[in-house]
């Protein structure tokens, strides 16, 4: 023989004054969340489920499931303030270490000599300064290092494709 | 001797990272003795100069565990592959094993998956990062933690009390075997504080360096190459 359930389980108030709770009321097998609104008792409506439910439970039990209620959903609150910070700084963290990943991607930083300024690179706190030490060894390496990696007329074979001439007006 | 061991095994993706990580080692420490476990399909494929040795191994999810006992340094410090070493501290670290047979850094609560197997039982050692002295008792515990490990992915398996979820972590292989197995027997020591900037993880707290530049970064190769897939996963 199965138990019968309960219709209504952990009341607790949202607004005791104006009467309005929440609960968990039975619907078939399973039991669904509910908002019971009736209002003032000054303005004298009724609601058979408040009404069902004041009869179970007495108004120390509901205050007490509403302080409790209360520590749960602080310690929730504290739980998603601190992942939200985990998530925070992660995506900081990450963004960061994305772009000193792709530093060293670049050939020119790769096969640098510079020891010194790779060292920064890998070191920096901020994608500020992954940034300008990045531009510093690259100016370096173009200028003193590896001028190579410009063709003989100055510019970039990457970044200064060569532009056709105008046609010009017969 | 002492280094630093890689072991980069499965997935291709381990490989570059490893080898990415050695490059960050060898900047901050350039006379780093460096042997790296990798599976031998990949060779060609890799700068070898950076290795002091390579060792082949073949593609088993933790061939890590495998690796560990087959160190050959007298102490050895075991680097994840997807990590990032950033500081010349990194040339210090075999003085802090001092009486220890190994050392640990912390896992974070607030970052790890699972760290509480009960009310009195946590996992508090992070196995990403550790130093270890190769006597026989520690190579001992490293064959230990290999077997501990497959036999407790396999179904049959019967972890209880602990649940279900944790035969997937081979901290906590470490953790049983330390706990139950080695207990008193080997002497388990941590990284100086502060721990955090041995094993720096994304999510971890800044405020958990207390003013230190970090060492290692360790980050989460999945992520970072979601977006560059070039390698083929098997």
């Amino acid at each position: 023989m199965t138990e019968e359930k309960a219709k209504y389980r952990n009341p607790r108030w949202i607004d005791k004054e104006n009467r309005s709770l929440f609960c968990e009321i039975l619907v078939g097998k399973n039991y669904r969340p509910a908002q019971i609104n009736v209002g003032n008792i000054a303005e004298g409506l009724v609601n058979e489920d408040f009404n069902a439910i004041m009869e179970i439970f007495t108004e120390e039990d509901i205050d007490e499931n509403t302080e409790k209620h209360k520590d749960v959903v602080a310690e929730q609150e504290e739980k998603d303030a601190e992942q939200r910070e985990v998530h925070r700084n992660r995506i900081m963290q990450e963004a960061l270490f994305d772009m000193k990943l792709e530093a060293f991607e670049i050939p020119a930083i790769k096969n640098s000599e510079d020891k010194r300024i790779k060292k920064l690179i890998r070191k920096a706190k901020t994608q500020l300064e992954v940034q300008a030490w990045v531009t510093t060894l690259l100016q370096a390496e173009a200028l003193y290092a590896t001028p190579n990696m410009f063709k003989p007329d100055g510019t970039h074979p990457e970044f200064a494709p060569d532009i056709p001439e105008p046609p010009t007006e017969p | 001797m002492n280094g630093y061991l890689y072991v980069a095994s499965r997935d291709e993706r381990y490989l570059k990272a490893a080898v990415q990580s050695a490059e960050s080692l060898l900047d901050f420490h350039p006379k780093a003795k460096i042997t790296l476990f990798t599976e031998e399909r990949w060779d060609g494929t890799y700068d070898r100069k950076l290795f002091d040795n390579i060792i082949y191994c073949d593609d088993h999810v933790r061939a890590k565990l495998w690796a560990l006992s087959r160190t050959p340094y007298d102490k050895t410090m075991y680097i994840d592959c997807d990590t990032y070493i950033q500081h010349e501290d990194i040339k210090k670290v075999f003085t802090f094993l001092g009486k220890n047979d190994i050392i640990f850094t912390r896992n974070r609560p607030y970052n790890a998956k699972i760290t509480k197997l009960s009310d009195t039982e946590e996992m508090i050692y992070h196995c990403g990062i550790f130093v270890y002295k190769k006597r026989p008792i520690v190579q001992d515990l490293m064959n230990d933690w290999f077997q501990q490990y497959c036999d407790q992915i396999r179904p049959e398996y019967d972890p209880s009390p602990y649940p279900r979820e944790v035969c997937k972590w081979d901290t906590f292989s470490m953790w049983y075997l330390l706990e139950k197995k080695y207990k008193d027997k080997i002497k388990v020591g941590d990284f100086p504080w502060p721990d955090a900037r041995w094993n720096f993880c994304m999510g971890q707290r800044p405020e958990e360096l207390s003013g230190m530049p970090i060492i290692i970064t360790h980050y989460t190769l999945n992520r970072v190459y979601k977006e560059k897939e070039s390698f083929q996963l098997r």
